[in-house]
């Protein structure tokens, strides 16, 4: 068998086996008579390629499948009213944040980037648009994660846009006609967006730049489909971006160690502090887990204190079903669960 | 015909040529690195840089122009980015996809648009010509993935007929068909109207000929008069614009096809797009090419069948 006819029959141990894919259309997968576990109760699974969330939801309503994982709020909020149907939202191992490019004025100067923090009310901002599908963050660890030490613990900057005006004005800008200015150059900076790459990201980036222009802070909103989007990103060309992190797993070091030590592959603020590149390989090397917490706490307080990122939230995965569909769990991680599932009347 | 059918196709050689430089051009200058599109944004720099290197990206831009080309010539197109499979293997299950949709929703187009048309054209300025052709201006207007939602609403939603979305297997049996439907209405809505107010003022420009005249002076029966003489003349800028039509259905109606979840070329090409996924574009975009090449063709030769004063000796 050469590396093509491998990668289209694939082999594994889980609960189904691949059976057919059509290309464009569907995958279809059967029971494994012989998986080890409990289960699986269903026969089969097909999951369809259906590009457009509103026809999703039409063949949700009309009964074409049985679980979509993608709506608008719209129709989420259509459906959680619905008793016909289950909505669940569990938060995942998705943590979404602006980058600030350090490495790039006005980003290299620390009280600019703590100024921007002080001055944008990003919970409200959260909770107002993406709510219920994203929560608020405080951190790049997301909450359910077992390295997040929970709620209030960590420092966040909070709303006080005069401590914005001060941490501007000791950076050596004035106001002038609304905007703040030093040497004759407006305190403005480009700020890219995904093109809903995200869940609403261009409409949170939008409400942060309305809100940073009201403290005196000009942005430019450019908005770049995610191809174009990345190049500049890979290029550090941006000087502010929106971006997400997704894993399937839990553990802290998925986040703290592509995204915060020097050279990560998500280390898109292109900064470095040997201090939190010392914490994390500490961290790599222990094996108490309360150790290991604790140490993932001083990186995210140290995050905090660099000001490298606006937190945004975690987002959270969808699945929206039938209420006589039962036995299905989702959960934080990126694996689903069918094992248990029954398709009542 | 068959030394002007050769001409033609000699002739579009260059245009195939042009335009294969052109989307390879357009492909490799849009901003998007495949292998980082890929590999994804959470991927290691190394592995972005080894799948890169296995695509052959690093190769200067004029060596691969000469392998897609040479390769076009025996039509292997190489392997898909990102399905992993050989390009023509991809279009080959979805081009049957493509064909029966943009085949039916042609015919029923073209029956409903000129049927339209003869009866508006007839009767201009009547209450049934004011409101045939208010509607077709709602058809034109109408963006495909509006009509496509409401018919799906109607349909599917309300009344429970049709399935929603999706392809059958066989479009011979009801469930093959009954998917069918609604994208083909959709696809085909914009197209009969079109149709029918093409063929409405040809019906009007012809209907004052002099030979129209004439034969309804020698007695001849109006429907005679009417379907034989005036709608045979009427029919050649129809058949053009049912040529560029037909090019534009085949190219894979993109929204059509997204809306209904129908797996066709237009959905191949998008998705191709944003994964830049060069050898799928590359391909896509030269078979259109080469569709519109084939259908115009067809149209030119179709001119003399339906006027026989049209030579191509």
């Amino acid at each position: 068998m050469d590396y093509d006819d491998f990668s289209m029959n694939p082999v594994g141990t889980g609960p189904f086996m691949f059976d057919e894919w059509t290309p464009g259309s569907e995958v279809n997968l059967v029971k494994n008579p012989d998986w080890w576990g409990d289960g699986p109760t269903l026969d089969g699974i097909t999951y369809r390629v259906i590009p457009e969330a509103g026809t999703q939801v039409v063949e949700l309503e009309t009964g074409g499948v049985h679980l979509i994982t993608r709506a608008s709020l719209e129709d989420l909020e259509r459906f959680e009213e619905n008793p016909d149907f289950v909505v669940e939202a569990p938060a995942a191992y998705r943590s979404r944040r602006l980058h600030f490019n350090v490495g790039m004025e006005p980003f290299d100067d620390i009280r600019i980037r703590q100024a921007i923090n002080w001055a944008v009310d990003m919970p409200t901002i959260v909770e107002a648009i993406a709510s219920p599908l994203t929560v608020p963050g405080d951190s790049l660890i997301p909450a359910p994660g077992w390295g997040h030490p929970g709620e209030g613990v960590l420092p966040t900057y909070g709303y006080d846009p005069d401590k914005a005006h001060e941490l501007i004005e000791e950076a050596g800008y004035e106001l002038v006609d609304g905007f703040y200015e030093k040497d004759g150059e407006r305190l403005s900076f480009d700020l890219l967006s995904p093109d809903y790459r995200y869940f609403m990201d261009r409409d949170i980036c939008e409400a942060f730049a309305r809100q940073l222009e009201d403290v005196g802070i000009d942005v430019n909103l450019k908005v770049k489909e995610w191809g174009a989007f990345m190049d500049t990103v890979q290029a550090s060309e941006h000087q502010m971006c929106f971006l997400g992190w997704n894993q399937s797993g839990a553990d802290p070091s998925l986040f703290t160690d592509a995204l915060a030590m020097t050279g990560g592959r998500g280390n898109w603020s292109y900064r470095s502090d040997p201090r939190i590149d010392e914490l994390c390989r500490e961290a790599q090397q222990t094996t108490d887990i309360d150790e290991r917490a604790e140490l993932y706490k001083r990186i995210q307080v140290k995050i905090h204190e660099n000001a490298w990122f606006v937190f945004v939230g975690d987002e959270a995965r969808t699945f929206i079903y039938p209420e006589y569909i039962e036995g299905y769990y989702p959960t934080a991680a990126v694996a689903n669960d069918y094992t248990q599932v029954i398709i009542g009347e | 015909m068959f030394q002007y059918t050769v001409q033609k196709m000699i002739g579009c050689i260059p245009i195939l040529i042009c335009v294969s430089i052109l989307v390879f051009l357009l492909v490799h200058l849009t901003p998007g690195d495949p292998a980082r599109l890929l590999a994804g944004p959470e991927a290691y720099e190394e592995d972005v840089e080894s799948i890169r290197e296995q695509l052959g990206l690093n190769e200067p831009l004029h060596t691969q122009y000469a392998e897609f080309i040479t390769g076009a010539i025996r039509m292997d197109f190489g392997q898909s980015f990102r399905t992993n499979r050989p390009v023509m293997q991809d279009i080959r299950d979805r081009l049957p996809n493509t064909f029966q949709l943009a085949i039916v929703a042609v015919t029923w187009s073209v029956i409903f648009g000129v049927a339209v048309g003869v009866y508006a054209g007839i009767r201009p300025n009547s209450l049934g010509d004011s409101v045939s052709m208010g509607v077709s201006i709602i058809g034109v207007s109408a963006p495909s993935f509006w009509v496509g939602l409401l018919l799906m609403l109607l349909f599917a939603y309300q009344l429970g007929w049709l399935p929603a979305s999706g392809i059958g297997d066989s479009p011979f049996t009801w469930d093959g068909f009954s998917r069918m439907i609604m994208p083909a209405l959709t696809l085909g809505a914009a197209t009969a109207a079109v149709m029918a107010r093409m063929t409405r003022s040809s019906m009007l420009e012809v209907l004052h000929q002099d030979y129209i005249r004439t034969a309804r002076s020698k007695g001849l029966n109006e429907r005679v008069v009417i379907y034989r003489h005036a709608l045979r003349n009427g029919l050649i800028p129809v058949v053009t614009l049912l040529g560029l039509q037909l090019g534009v259905l085949l190219g894979g109606a993109v929204i059509t096809e997204q809306v209904f979840a129908w797996p066709g070329i237009g959905t191949l090409v998008i998705n191709a797009i944003h994964a830049r996924d060069y050898p799928t574009v590359q391909a896509c975009i030269l078979l259109i090419a080469l569709i519109y090449v084939i259908v115009n063709l067809l149209v030119d030769l179709t001119y003399s069948v339906i006027d026989p004063r049209v030579r191509y000796d």
